[in-house]
């Protein structure tokens, strides 16, 4: 499925969440990368046809999210997992992603239950199918709201910040489970950990208060920071970001804090820290 | 199998991959454990990781609820009816809060009306005040999951008549049976009689409550999907004691001024144009509206 935003703004009174997006978002992977407040929620909010915008369109293999009957055609092809999850707590968990599966239109019970199980054994709660959603933790739900996600196969999976809360093993599973998912289909997810988007995305928006500073491959969000991260003693004054490593040195990103600093390799959360520090460096 | 220590029945596996219907015991056991689920696919000729799965999933699989299997007898399908059980209005003690607060209001009615400490019959005030609560919660925003649901190709307007419908359905059973029990308490002849529709007779269903109820619930109903539920519960049931105290007020024969036949025609009118204006609003289908904070 194909994402194309077109001049796209969005603003909750005087706060304009979403400015001028223009962009395209072809089959893969893409990682929505932003800070608190970016706009990551709105932008999905949006492909999930939940709000309109305020003006411009969101078009999914040409039908508008503003359009009432193409709507309804998105919605059919649509897997979404919000970012506050709500269920039912008096629900198993079973009986929620199965209900969910109802409302998508999956209407034989067999084939709706088999269904229900594939999706419970790809996020692994197959053996907590009977338990009531109330007596679950919080990963485990976040699960559920996965698993109910993609449930009727959507050909376009929108997942706000769906690692929130995964325990080590479980976010490696879900890449796994991501990657085998966009292989054929569309995915964005919001997330603010980059690792995230270095493991499986194929591409990457990064947004920040509301506008488009970067689209492309992860790899060329990490060139962006080619040749201006260091390790050094001290940095600068001018510095975009610096910490210190495990080796005591400090990483700096910026210009070269002084001569004995030396070169490293930038990662894909150098070139994210660069994009958005709206440094004039570059 | 060499993973197969004796804490996995693998001889009892091999006879069901022969054929030989697994017992409880080992139903439970494939349940928790994949690993004698792939073993048994991998001795049987069926792919019976497959058919595992199949008989895993009716396992798990819920019954329908009392409330959905009294709404398949009237055939309303399993999907709507559970949509529609999934509503605060509709849980078992929101129904008999109801009640209670029902009884109270036909107890205090019976008790002063007759008396004429009180010129409005009580429970004719509260009827309206319950629907304006129960279609409020009775709102996309009062399901927690409506973020969810909203995203599904569930026709908007769908949704939103079958909640609405099936709690103004059961308030209207309550009420009906608080109001004959009221009136026929009451001495024959009284207007509470003619205005609660029972001088027509036993097992004629006039009315006259109904479309002030109605029209109350439709404001509730349009404030809150636009705001919340508290709001449009608030509106909707603060417009409705508004109307009776100032009519109270003012008139010398409220319970003719706000049940007689002009307000009737009144609320007829306003409860058509209030229903399509939530028609309208909702048929956009978008749960979280345009120029509000919805959080
Ligand atoms: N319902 C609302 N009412 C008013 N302002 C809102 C509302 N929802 C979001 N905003 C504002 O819009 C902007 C974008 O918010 P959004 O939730 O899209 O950000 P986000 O990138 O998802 O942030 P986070 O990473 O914290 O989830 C923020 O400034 C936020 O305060
Ligand atoms: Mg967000």
């Amino acid at each position: 499925m194909n994402v194309v935003f077109e001049n796209l703004s969005r603003s909750y009174g005087s706060v304009r969440a979403l400015d001028g997006i223009d962009i395209t978002i072809g089959p893969g992977i893409t990682g929505l990368l932003g800070p608190n407040g970016a706009g990551k929620t709105t932008m999905l909010r949006i492909l999930a046809t939940l709000l309109p915008p305020t003006s411009g369109t969101a078009r999914l293999d040409g039908w508008s999210t503003s359009h009432d009957r193409e709507r309804v055609e998105i919605r059919r092809r649509l897997g979404y997992l919000p970012q506050d999850l709500g269920l039912y707590p008096r629900f198993t968990v079973f009986e929620f992603v199965d209900y969910l599966a109802m409302l998508k239109e999956l209407h034989d019970p067999r084939q709706r239950h088999r269904r229900v199980r594939e999706a419970l054994e790809a996020v692994d709660l197959q053996d907590v199918a009977g338990r009531k959603i109330r007596t679950l933790s919080g990963g485990i739900r976040r699960r559920v709201g996965i698993a109910q996600a993609i449930v009727a196969d959507p050909q376009l999976l929108l997942l706000d910040e769906p690692t929130g809360g995964l325990d080590p093993e479980q976010r490696v599973r879900f890449r796994q489970l991501v990657g085998r998912l966009g292989e054929h289909r569309t995915v964005l997810l919001s997330t603010h950990l980059v690792e995230d988007v270095s493991a499986i995305c194929t591409s990457v928006v990064v947004l920040w208060h509301g506008r488009v500073l970067f689209q492309g491959a992860p790899a060329e969000l990490r060139k962006r920071a080619e040749g201006l991260v260091w390790s050094a003693q001290e940095a600068s004054s001018d510095a975009v970001a610096s910490w210190r490593t495990d080796n005591g040195k400090l990483r700096v990103i910026g210009a070269r804090p002084g001569p004995s600093a030396t070169p490293v390799e930038p990662t894909l959360e150098d070139g994210y820290l660069l994009v958005t520090s709206g440094s004039p460096i570059r | 199998m060499s993973a197969h220590t004796p804490s996995h029945p693998s001889a009892a596996l091999d006879a069901v991959a022969n054929g030989r219907v697994p017992d409880s015991e080992l139903v439970a056991h494939l349940e928790s454990c994949p690993e004698c689920v792939a073993y048994l696919g991998s001795q049987a000729k069926l792919d019976l990781v497959y058919a595992w799965r199949g008989i895993a999933a009716e396992l798990d699989a819920p019954l329908p609820s009392t409330g959905e299997r009294l709404l398949a007898l009237l055939g309303v399908p399993q999907w709507l009816a559970r949509f529609t059980l999934q509503i605060p209005s509709l849980r078992p003690t929101w129904l008999s809060c109801s009640t209670v607060i029902l009884v109270l209001a036909t107890l205090v009615t019976i008790r002063l009306v007759p008396t004429r400490a009180l010129d409005v019959p009580v429970v004719l005030v509260v009827v309206p005040l319950l629907a304006a609560f129960a279609a409020a919660f009775a709102s996309a925003r009062a399901d927690p999951a409506y973020e969810i649901v909203a995203a599904t190709p569930l026709s908007p307007i769908t949704a939103l008549f079958a909640r609405l419908g099936a709690v103004l359905g059961a308030n209207v059973v309550l009420c009906e049976v608080a109001i004959l029990i009221a009136g026929n308490r009451l001495t024959t002849g009284h207007r509470l009689r003619f205005y609660s529709g029972l001088s027509v007779g036993r097992g004629t269903l006039a009315l006259g409550w109904l479309l002030p109820m109605a029209a109350v619930a439709l404001v509730a109903a349009i404030v809150s999907a636009r705001w919340r539920p508290l709001a449009g519960a608030a509106v909707g049931g603060g417009a409705w004691l508004v109307l009776v105290a100032v009519t109270a007020w003012i008139s010398s024969d409220p319970v003719s001024s706000l049940w007689g036949a002009p307000a009737e025609i009144a609320y007829a009118g306003a409860v058509l144009v209030l229903a399509f204006l939530l028609g309208r609003s909702s048929a956009r289908g978008f749960v979280l509206s345009p120029n509000v904070d919805f959080d």
